[in-house]
C-alpha cells in the first residue's frame, strides 16, 4: 500500500480537490482506494455524501476500536472513505496522549496495507503532532500550492522544517494549484521554479469553478466535467504522480530528503 | 494451497455480490419498475459490453478457484480476477489482452496469478456480450448505499464457435462496504418479491457449463476409473483411449505453438502411450502392439527438438540470473539462435502433424481401439484376465526392476546407468498412474510421492547433461557460422559451468531421494499391495 497525504501549511490551497480528485482517478484506474479525511470540517466527507461522524474521533485513534469498521464505500467502485470526526479538532490533543504520537498513525493504517493499493490523508492545515505523524506514516506528501508569495514561503517553512526533523524517506511533491495565467503574479512564480532544493511536478491545476461546483455536484471534477481542463489536468497529476514515486533517486522531482545538499531549483 | 495464503487471500477480496438469474427480459423490466417504485434509485445510462473467460489451457486458474475475465467497451477494457465464491480481487484498466504472466499488470493481480499460470498462455474459453445497466439505490444523503446490476447476456464458447446461445438475464445485488443492511434488505425484497433465488456459484461458469464447455475439463493425466474384475484388454484400452484424448486435445495448441505446455503434454502421453504398448503386454495382438508402438515412436522422435530449444528458452531468464550483470546482455545471441532454430523445427513439426502418415497413425489406433477384436488365444493370453491381477503384476515386476537397479547407485555411478534408472521409473510411475484407481487413492499417493521425488531428481541431473552437450553443440555451430562473438562464448561457457555445478549437486540429491524411496516401509508397501494381489491371483 502505497500513502500519500494532501498536506499544505495554509489553508485554502485545494488539499482536500487533491485528495478527493486523485483518489477518485486512482480507483477508476483499478486500485483499491482509501482516502482517511483527517479534517474536522469534513469536506472530503461532505463531498461523498457522507455525513462525519459524531464523536468516537478518539477511540480509533488510540487504537480501541478496528479502523475497518469505520470505513465506507463511496459511489465508486475501489474507492472508500474514512469518514470525517468532528472530533478531530481535538485530535492533535488525542494524539498526544497516547505512547510514540509521531509513530501512531503509521501503527494504525498497518492493518489496512492488505486491503488498499492507495491510501491517500486528506489533512488539516497547520504543523502539530497530527501532521508531524502524518508525515511518518507517509511515502510522499503533495503539496497544492497557490502560485503566491505567501504559499510559496509556506512551502519553504515545510521544507526546511522536514530538512531538520522529517524522516527520511519521506518525499515532498509540489505542484501549483488553482493557477490563474491571467494574473501576471500566478505567471511570474510559475516560470521562476521556486522553492528552496524543491522541483516542482510539471503539471498546473488551473483555477477553475468546477472545482467548487464539487461542493454542489458532492462527486470528484471527473465524475461531472469530464473532459474539463481541470479533468485532464488532474489525470496528468495522477500519472506524474505516479511516474515520481517509482522514479530512481537521481531523477526524482518534488525534494528528496536524503540529499538536502541540492542546489536550489535544481 | 497454505492456510496462510487462504487468509491473506480472503483478506484482499471484496464482499461477494448476491446474483440471481431471470428467466426472460419481461421479468426484468418489472424487476427494474418494482425497485425504482420502491427505493430512491438512479439508472446509469445502458452499456454493452463484451467479457471474455480467460484461463490456461488445462484451467489452471479455474482450478484454483479463480476466475479472470476481460470486459471491453468503447472507453476501454479492463481485467477483472474475482474468486470463484464471487469476491473481486482487482479489476484494472489494461491496454492490451495479456497472453502470458509477463503480461499481466504488475500487482496484485500478477502475484495472486503469475506464477500460476506460467508458461502457459491465457485463452479466450468463452465470449460473452452482456447488455447492462447499473441502478444505484441512495440513501436520504443521495449516496449510493447498493447497486443494481442488470444484465442480458449471450455467450459463445470455443467449444461451439459460430453459435450463440442465450443465457438467462441476471441481476446482481452489489454491496458497498459499511451498507450491509442495504445489501441485505435488497436481497431478501428481490427473493421475496420475484422468488428469485441466489445462483450459488459465478454466472460465468453456469454460463459455459449450459453452453456445453465444461470448466476444468481437460487434464494432462489419465483420470478413468477401472474396475478390478474387468477385462484387462477393455481397461487397457480405455486408459489409450485416455491417452490419445490427450494426444488430439493438444494438437491444435502444437501446431499453433501456443505455448510449450502443450507439446509438453502431447509429447507425455505419447511416451506414456508407448510405454503401455511395451510394458503391457498380452492384451493386445502383438504384430498390432508393435506396429503402434514403432508409430509412436517415430510420432515422439518428431517433437523431441522442439521440446530442446522450448526447454532452453524457458531457462533463459533464470540463465541469465546466474551471470554476472555485465555478462547477461553476452545471451543475446544465444537467445536469438534458440529463436530461429525454434521456429525452423517447430515447421517440421508442423510438417508431421499434416503428414499422412500422422493422419493414419490417428485414424487407425482410434479404429483399433473402438472397435476390440475378440481375440483370446495366441500372444493375447492375457486379455481375458481381471484387469487388477495384471496391474499388481506389471507393477510388481518393474518395481522390482528399478529396486534392483537403483541399489547399485554410487558416486562413481556412470551418467547412462541413472539415465537407464530414470526410464524404469518412468515405466513404474506410468503404471501406477494409470492403474491407481484399482488400489486405495491414499496408498498410491504414499507410493507415488517419493517415486516423484526420486524422477525429479533424476530428471533434473539428466536435463543438465543433455543441457551441457546441447549447449556445447549450439557453442560449436555458432562459432562455426560467426553467430557468436567471443564475450557470447564465454557467457556460455559460465553457463556449461553453471549447469554442471548443479548437475553435481542433483546427484548429491539423488542418494536421499532413493534412500526415502527404498526405505523399508515403501518396500514392503508395494509388498503388500501388488505382490500380495498377484500371490492371491495364483
Amino acid at each position: 500500500m502505497r500513502v500519500l497525504a494532501a498536506y499544505n501549511i495554509k489553508g485554502g490551497t485545494g488539499k482536500t480537490a487533491t485528495a478527493v480528485n486523485l483518489a477518485y482517478l486512482s480507483a477508476y484506474y483499478g486500485a483499491r482506494t482509501l482516502v482517511w479525511d483527517l479534517d474536522p470540517q469534513g469536506a472530503a466527507t461532505f463531498y461523498f455524501r457522507m455525513p462525519e461522524r459524531r464523536g468516537g474521533g478518539k477511540r480509533h485513534i488510540r487504537g480501541k476500536q478496528d479502523l475497518d469498521s469505520l470505513i465506507r464505500g463511496t459511489d465508486f467502485e475501489m474507492l472508500d472513505l474514512l469518514r470525517a470526526s468532528f472530533a478531530y479538532r481535538n485530535l492533535d490533543q488525542t494524539l498526544a496522549e497516547t505512547r510514540k504520537p509521531l509513530e501512531r498513525f503509521a501503527k494504525l493504517i498497518r492493518p489496512l496495507t492488505k486491503d488498499y493499493d492507495y491510501l491517500i490523508f486528506d489533512c488539516p492545515p497547520g504543523i502539530n503532532l497530527v501532521s508531524e505523524s502524518i508525515f511518518f506514516a507517509s511515502e510522499a506528501l503533495l503539496v497544492p500550492t497557490i502560485p503566491t508569495t505567501l504559499s510559496v514561503r509556506c512551502l519553504d517553512l515545510l521544507t526546511e522544517h522536514l530538512e531538520r526533523n522529517g524522516p527520511q524517506s519521506l518525499r515532498v511533491l509540489p505542484f501549483f494549484s488553482m493557477v490563474d495565467l491571467r494574473k501576471s503574479l500566478h505567471k511570474t512564480i510559475c516560470n521562476a521554479a521556486p522553492g528552496k532544493g524543491v522541483r516542482f511536478l510539471k503539471t498546473r491545476i488551473p483555477y477553475a469553478s468546477v472545482v467548487e461546483q464539487m461542493g454542489v455536484r458532492r462527486a470528484p471534477v471527473s465524475v461531472f466535467a469530464a473532459r474539463s481542463a481541470v479533468d485532464y489536468a488532474y489525470r496528468a497529476l495522477w500519472d506524474e504522480i505516479q511516474i515520481e514515486l517509482d522514479a530512481p533517486a537521481a531523477t526524482r522531482a518534488g525534494q528528496d530528503l536524503q540529499r538536502q545538499t541540492q542546489a536550489p531549483g535544481s | 494451497m497454505k492456510r496462510s495464503d487462504e487468509t491473506d487471500r480472503k483478506a484482499t477480496v471484496g464482499k461477494r455480490a448476491a446474483e440471481f438469474l431471470v428467466d426472460s427480459s419481461d421479468l426484468l423490466d418489472t424487476v427494474k419498475r418494482t425497485v425504482e417504485q420502491h427505493y430512491r434509485v438512479v439508472a446509469e445510462p445502458n452499456s454493452d459490453h463484451a467479457m471474455h473467460y480467460l484461463d490456461t489451457f488445462d484451467w489452471r486458474l479455474y482450478r484454483s478457484s479463480w476466475i479472470l475475465y476481460a470486459t471491453h467497451n468503447k472507453s476501454g477494457q479492463k481485467l477483472v480476477l474475482e474468486t470463484r465464491e464471487g469476491g473481486m480481487l482487482q479489476s484494472i484498466v489494461v491496454a492490451e489482452l495479456p497472453l502470458f504472466a509477463q503480461d499481466l499488470p504488475a500487482g496484485r493481480l500478477h502475484e495472486a496469478i503469475g506464477d500460476l499460470i506460467e508458461p502457459r498462455r491465457l485463452l479466450a474459453h468463452a465470449h460473452m456480450r452482456v447488455g447492462e445497466q447499473t441502478l444505484r439505490v441512495l440513501n436520504a444523503d443521495e449516496k449510493t448505499v447498493v447497486r443494481l446490476v442488470l444484465q442480458t447476456r449471450a455467450l459463445r464458447t470455443s467449444a461451439r464457435e459460430n453459435t450463440d446461445t442465450l443465457l438467462p438475464a441476471v441481476v446482481r445485488v452489489v454491496p458497498v462496504k459499511g451498507y450491509v443492511e442495504e445489501h441485505h434488505m435488497l436481497s431478501a425484497f428481490l427473493e421475496n418479491e420475484f422468488g428469485l433465488s441466489a445462483v450459488p456459484q459465478c454466472a460465468f461458469v453456469s454460463a459455459m457449463q449450459s453452453a456445453g464447455l465444461t470448466p476444468g475439463g481437460y487434464k494432462s493425466k489419465v483420470t478413468i476409473s477401472l474396475r478390478p474384475q474387468m477385462r484387462a484388454d477393455d481397461a487397457v484400452r480405455a486408459i489409450h483411449q485416455s491417452l490419445l484424448d490427450i494426444i488430439l486435445a493438444n494438437a491444435d495448441g502444437v501446431r499453433h505453438n501456443l505455448d510449450p505446455e502443450f507439446l509438453h503434454d502431447f509429447r507425455v502421453a505419447i511416451r506414456a502411450t508407448r510405454s503401455a504398448l511395451r510394458q503391457i503386454k498380452g492384451v493386445f495382438p502383438d504384430n498390432e502392439a508393435k506396429h503402434f508402438s514403432n508409430e509412436f515412436k517415430w510420432l515422439g522422435a518428431a517433437t523431441g527438438s522442439v521440446r530442446d530449444l522450448d526447454v532452453f528458452l524457458l531457462k533463459m531468464e533464470a540463465f541469465r540470473a546466474e551471470l554476472p550483470t555485465d555478462m547477461r546482455n553476452d545471451l543475446g545471441p544465444l537467445e536469438k539462435y534458440l529463436h530461429v532454430h525454434h521456429d525452423k523445427e517447430h515447421h517440421h513439426l508442423v510438417d508431421t502433424l499434416d503428414s499422412r502418415r500422422y493422419r493414419a497413425l490417428m485414424d487407425d489406433w482410434s479404429t483399433f481401439l473402438g472397435n476390440p477384436a475378440p481375440v483370446e488365444t495366441g500372444t493375447c493370453h492375457g486379455a481375458a484376465q481381471p484387469v487388477v491381477e495384471l496391474a499388481s503384476d506389471r507393477i510388481w515386476r518393474t518395481y522390482r526392476r528399478v529396486w534392483r537397479r537403483a541399489r547399485k547407485i554410487d558416486e562413481e555411478t556412470p551418467a547412462e546407468a541413472l539415465h537407464a534408472l530414470r526410464i524404469e521409473c518412468k515405466k513404474l510411475r506410468y503404471l501406477l498412474e494409470f492403474f491407481s484407481s484399482l488400489y486405495p487413492r491414499d496408498e498410491m499417493r504414499a507410493l507415488i510421492q517419493p517415486l516423484k521425488q526420486l524422477q525429479t531428481t533424476l530428471g533434473n541431473f539428466n536435463d543438465r547433461e543433455v543441457q551441457q552437450l546441447n549447449l556445447r553443440r549450439i557453442a560449436n555451430e555458432m562459432y562455426q557460422e560467426r553467430l557468436a562473438s567471443a564475450d557470447s562464448l564465454l557467457a556460455m561457457g559460465r553457463l556449461m559451468d553453471h549447469l554442471q555445478q548443479e548437475q553435481l549437486e542433483e546427484l548429491k540429491r539423488i542418494h536421499t531421494r532413493f534412500a526415502t524411496f527404498s526405505q523399508p516401509d515403501n518396500r514392503e508397501q508395494y509388498r503388500r499391495t501388488f505382490k500380495r494381489s498377484v500371490e492371491e491371483a495364483h
